[in-house]
């Protein structure tokens, strides 16, 4: 460049001191590419000028600003491995658009690419670099009144570059660590947004009102895919739109039919321009000029999709793709969680449904039943009393007959309601103070008789010093009932049964032991389960309730039940209740001794 | 239908240069750089089509990798039932043409050109014209009106479309003229030709080598029959070279070669064949012929630097694959394929090429093998031959002889055929040829010459203890010129009518061989 050419020195020093001026002064990009692109097109009489930046974080060079006659589409960007990028960065000099016919590596330039290139008119491509890295590209379109650019033109574009660059880059650089600022803050805000519900519809609510700190939103919708179709998921606007939750709309030429076969997203830069999808009318048909299509893909898999609609035109660039797409992964999670505990939620009501209705249904059976059981019973007395039948006649045999099976029956049903009463959580205690050991003995006594007819011995064995206690005597007794009734039922002939009990600081451990069948170890945890009776043995099958009966009536007492056994070898059934505080003591007579878990022999 | 090019006019020669020649100074990364360029658009242009989405069980490959794995190597069979009815409803891009070729059974093989595809080719002829006349690099004695003789066949040979496609191309005068160009017979068209080039001289032909040399043959005996000078009111310098040149003929008392009327700055050759007519070229027309490396379903995949006969691959008319010696006999699963920067020097490799600008061959086996040399312009980009086609092997155990191999022992033989052809089966090699001269002592040469060869290759063949044997069957005269008669009546182009010469296919051997008048001879 001949620099001792004053008018030449002029323009050079007049046009970089204006850009010099202007880099210190703007410090937004965008406002630095308008203003450059500005100067450039008046210093060298262009009709046209576009400057290309590189995005963050991607790298491509996208269309930053453009002033002229022919806008380049925002669609116009370069990739990383792009012919013309690869040549720029790699040499110097300005490339004509003529010279992407004669040069060797640009004869490959993609024909849409010099289409487009044609179409906006650009006849100068020239490299912004600072220190041999490529800050910008700047396309100059044609001379105005049809001249061409001369050698001198080159040359003083040559000139300017640097210092062009220069500026350029430090405002990129700013530039990009404010969008990292921003993002990296965003992106934690949104984190705890997304921890911190689990409602979707919440979570979205607050997810956008984050992003448009950042960007346009005008409408935001999830349209999850199904099959054939597309479901509107979740919507958000304050623009009257005629759809709702649980629309839905057949996929074909939908947007979100191009994400599903693509997996990336999409801008449309201005539906007045072009419209790819059926959707784009219907958007631009409420006022939506700009938009932003996200595949949601969860596991690596197509779910649906997310659209951002903004009033204004070319509201969304490449780096807020970038960003949405990176940020759209964390938002599938917080769907996905919300649905998952929603449809927790609800399976978990259901099963509460079914389980009150259960109840309720066996409590209005027992109460049904009650009565004709009772009317039987009382009519089996009257009968024997009446005809005072010989003991050892048949009528006699079968009036005991019926009077065991009533009293079999009023058993079950007594069962039924108490199992339906402690499953609907309408069972109360009365504790009382119990002397333990007459508790003991009573029921010993009344299982005694079943016992001798099947010969098996049954023992008691407690210490003499057990106290007065606060319980529910009749709890417990129905809980010793139970476990003896069960020790006598798996115990076969001959065999023995013993009961023992004693204290554990504050706790009251009662063990009823036998030498019965005993329990398989995969069963020892479902016998104490509703309606399941071990199909091991072949005795007359019961409702299967009673465990679970005792189970309920020890822990609605806060105490634990347990068994331990060996097939072969019989079971030990224990269970251990908590007793008054300390501000009532148990009893303790002379002698005797409360035995604690650190003694316990 | 294609632009015109300025840079000859403005004599832009530095320009010119670049943008036709510019791609022999590519680095290999350039070079595939290039290729994954146009193979991705060639993704997006054929996806749409019907032909391309079949073949490729519409897969839409994102990358080469992902290109070579999901699409399957083809051949043309797997065209053939749509190219052959020339239906344009399954191509993506509709052709500016159709071409054809003929193939191994003399079956047309027809292939359709989009525009950008055409003007590929037609550039790679004047990149052919500038490098085929340079002495140097950077030289380009390009003159604004060349004068251009095509002694190729007509349309729709894809060597017909040279004449037209460069005349659009570049300011050129063809001879014959574009206008009288088809109308004539072949005989009629090589008197015009003789006639134009005896008048006003030639810059560059375009030929395939055999034809050409006939051709010289037959012009230098017209040139020496016929003692009169063609002036022209309009060219006196001519007029006096015409003179000067038939005075030191008499003067010398030796014949008159074409050469010594004209001398080309190039001639270029598109064929396999032009190893054995080099020198018959060279003797006629002054210089030896410059070779392209040309495919009808491609287009031009490969041009020499100036002078020099090993070849180096454009990146712009197909994307390159190579099928390694090793994997050539794999019996099992497609063989795997290299890229253009996996080469090695000193081996083998046979052609895989995915044509570019919405052509429809994609990872098309051409059927052709090349070596690549060790010695060459650059050291980077790999620099190859023409070796053989697929089919012109024939293998007995560790003995492997081409056409060119064979060629040579005739030519080492000292024997002058019109034509030859070679049966192989496992007994041993049937060679079939039609003699110029009289047989005698020359068939000793040959005999000893075919021996020479066999035994250099370490192969048993020919040795009595082996069981296998090369028999010399001496066709009647004339056999060859009733086969090209034939042919001709068919429709087939004169030019274009030479038989395999490696195991042609059974009807052409029957066509070929007469029922009697054959002399077998043994060599063993």
């Amino acid at each position: 460049m001949n620099l001792r050419n004053p008018r030449m020195r002029l323009r050079s020093f007049g046009a970089l001191e204006s850009f010099t001026r202007e880099a210190q002064r703007i410090v937004e990009l965008d406002q630095l590419a308008s203003r450059l692109t500005e100067l450039i097109v008046r210093a060298f009489q262009a009709s046209a000028a576009s400057l290309m930046l590189p995005a963050y974080p991607s790298g491509n060079f996208v269309i930053a600003s453009s002033v002229g006659s022919t806008s380049p589409s925002y669609r116009l960007y370069l990739k990383e491995d792009d012919l013309l990028l690869c040549w720029l960065k790699n040499n110097d000099g300005i490339v004509r658009f003529s010279d992407l016919d004669i040069i060797p590596q640009l004869q490959a330039l993609p024909a849409r690419q010099k289409e487009e290139f044609s179409r906006i008119g650009a006849e100068l491509f020239v490299p912004l670099k600072n220190q041999d890295r490529l800050v910008g590209i700047l396309i100059l379109g044609p001379k105005q009144h049809g001249k061409r650019f001369s050698k001198k033109d080159l040359n003083y574009l040559g000139a300017l570059c640097p210092q062009v660059a220069k500026g350029l880059e430090n405002a990129c650089l700013y530039h990009e660590i404010q969008e990292r600022a921003a993002q990296l803050s965003l992106i934690a805000e949104l984190g705890k947004v997304i921890a911190s519900g689990l409602d979707y519809q919440a979570v979205m609510e607050a997810f956008l009102k984050e992003l448009k700190k950042l960007i346009n939103v005008d409408l935001a919708a999830i349209l999850s895919i199904q099959r054939k179709s597309v479901k509107v998921f979740a919507l958000m606007t304050d623009l009257e739109v005629p759809w709702k939750m649980g629309d839905t709309v057949p996929l074909e030429g939908t947007a979100t039919a191009w994400l599903a076969a693509n997996m990336r997203g999409l801008i449309e830069t201005d539906l007045d321009q072009q419209r790819r999808f059926s959707t784009g009318e219907l958007l631009l048909q409420h006022k939506i000029r700009s938009v932003i299509y996200l595949p949601l893909i969860c596991r690596g898999e197509f779910v649906g999709s997310f659209v951002l609609g903004s009033l204004q035109p070319a509201s969304y660039k490449e780096k807020d793709l970038i960003m949405l797409e990176q940020l759209s992964s964390y938002m599938v999670i917080a769907i996905e969680n919300s649905l998952l505990y929603n449809l927790e939620k609800e399976q978990r009501s259901r099963l509460e449904t079914v389980d009150q209705q259960r109840n309720e249904f066996l409590s209005a059976i027992s109460h049904e039943l009650k009565t004709p059981i009772t009317s039987v019973k009382v009519s089996a007395e009257i009968l024997a009393k009446e005809h005072d039948l010989a003991q050892d006649s048949s009528g006699a045999e079968l009036l005991e007959n019926i009077g065991h099976s009533i009293e079999r029956m009023e058993r079950r049903v007594a069962e039924l309601l108490d199992f339906a009463k402690l499953q609907g959580a309408g069972l109360q205690l009365s504790p009382e103070p119990v002397d333990l050991h007459n508790v003991f003995a009573e029921t010993i006594s009344l299982m005694t008789p079943l016992s001798l007819s099947k010969q098996q011995t049954l023992e008691l064995k407690v210490p003499p010093s057990l106290p007065v206690v606060m319980l529910d005597k009749r709890r417990l007794e129905q809980i010793l009932l139970n476990l003896l009734s069960n020790a006598s039922k798996y115990t076969p002939g001959g065999g023995h049964i013993q009961v023992t009990a004693r204290m554990e600081h504050y706790n009251l451990l009662v063990q009823v032991r036998d030498n019965g069948y005993g329990i398989p170890a995969s069963e020892q945890e479902l016998i104490f389960k509703p309606y399941y009776y071990s199909k091991a043995r072949t005795e007359a099958p019961s409702l299967g309730i009673g465990l679970a009966i005792t189970k309920s009536l020890v822990e609605l007492q806060e105490g634990r039940i347990w068994v331990e056994s060996q097939p072969g070898q019989g079971s030990t059934f224990s269970f251990i209740l908590p007793l008054e505080s300390p501000e009532n003591p148990p009893r303790k007579e002379s002698g005797e001794r409360i035995e604690s878990a650190d003694n316990r022999g | 239908m294609l632009p015109r090019e300025s840079l000859i006019h403005w004599r832009d020669r530095k320009t010119l240069w670049r943008k036709y020649c510019g791609f022999l100074d590519l680095s290999i990364q350039e070079f595939m750089a290039i290729q994954r360029e146009l193979l991705l658009e060639q993704m997006e242009l054929v996806s749409g089509g019907i032909l391309a989405r079949k073949i490729m069980s519409d897969a839409k490959p994102g990358s080469i990798e992902e290109f070579r794995s999901l699409v399957p190597m083809t051949t043309y069979d797997d065209y053939r039932p749509y190219l052959e009815e020339q239906r344009e409803d399954v191509l993506a891009e509709t052709p500016v043409c159709w071409v054809h070729t003929s193939g191994r059974d003399s079956e047309f093989k027809w292939v359709p050109y989009t525009l950008r595809a055409y003007q590929r080719l037609i550039d790679s002829l004047v990149s052919a014209l500038v490098l085929a006349s340079a002495t140097r690099k950077g030289e380009v004695r390009l003159r604004k009106r060349p004068r251009i003789m095509f002694h190729l066949p007509k349309r729709p040979y894809l060597a017909g479309q040279f004449a037209f496609g460069l005349s659009q191309r570049i300011a050129c005068q063809p001879i014959p003229p574009i206008e009288t160009f088809e109308r004539m017979s072949p005989d009629e068209r090589q008197e015009e030709e003789m006639a134009m080039v005896k008048r006003h001289g030639v810059d560059f032909i375009f030929s395939l080598p055999g034809n050409l040399a006939e051709m010289g043959a037959l012009f230098a005996e017209r040139l020496n029959q016929d003692g009169s000078i063609p002036f022209s009111p309009l060219s006196p310098r001519r007029n006096l070279q015409m003179i000067r040149t038939k005075l030191a003929a008499k003067l010398r008392d030796k014949p008159l070669r074409p050469h010594h009327w004209c001398r080309p700055q190039g001639i270029i050759c598109i064929g396999a064949d032009s190893h054995f007519s080099r020198d018959d070229i060279h003797y006629f027309w002054g210089q030896r012929p410059y070779d392209i490396y040309l495919a009808t379903e491609t287009g031009c995949l490969a041009l020499p630097a100036w002078g020099g006969a090993d070849m180096t691959f454009t990146p712009f008319s197909g994307f390159l694959e190579f099928i390694p010696e090793e994997e050539w006999t794999k019996t099992s699963g497609p063989p795997d394929t290299l890229l253009l920067n996996e080469l090695e020097a000193g081996k083998r490799y046979e052609m895989v090429v995915t044509s570019f600008y919405g052509m429809p061959f994609l990872r098309y086996r051409l059927g052709d093998i090349i070596k690549v040399n060790t010695s060459g312009y650059r050291d980077s980009l790999p620099q190859i031959v023409f070796e053989a086609r697929s089919n012109d092997i024939i293998t007995h155990g560790p003995l492997e002889l081409s056409e060119k191999k064979l060629w040579q022992a005739l030519l080492n033989s000292g024997l002058r055929c019109q034509d030859w052809f070679v049966v192989s089966d496992h007994a041993g090699l049937e060679l079939y040829l039609e003699l110029k001269g009289e047989l005698g002592w020359e068939m000793e040469q040959l005999v000893a010459g075919a021996k020479t060869l066999i035994t250099a290759g370490n192969g048993k063949l020919g040795r009595e203890d082996s069981g296998s044997h090369l028999r010399v069957n001496i066709l009647p005269r004339g056999t060859f010129r009733r086969y090209y008669e034939e042919a001709q009546a068919a429709g087939l182009d004169p030019t274009c009518t030479k038989p395999v010469h490696i195991n042609p296919p059974d009807s052409l051997v029957r066509r070929l061989i007469p029922g009697h008048g054959v002399e077998k001879i043994r060599v063993s």
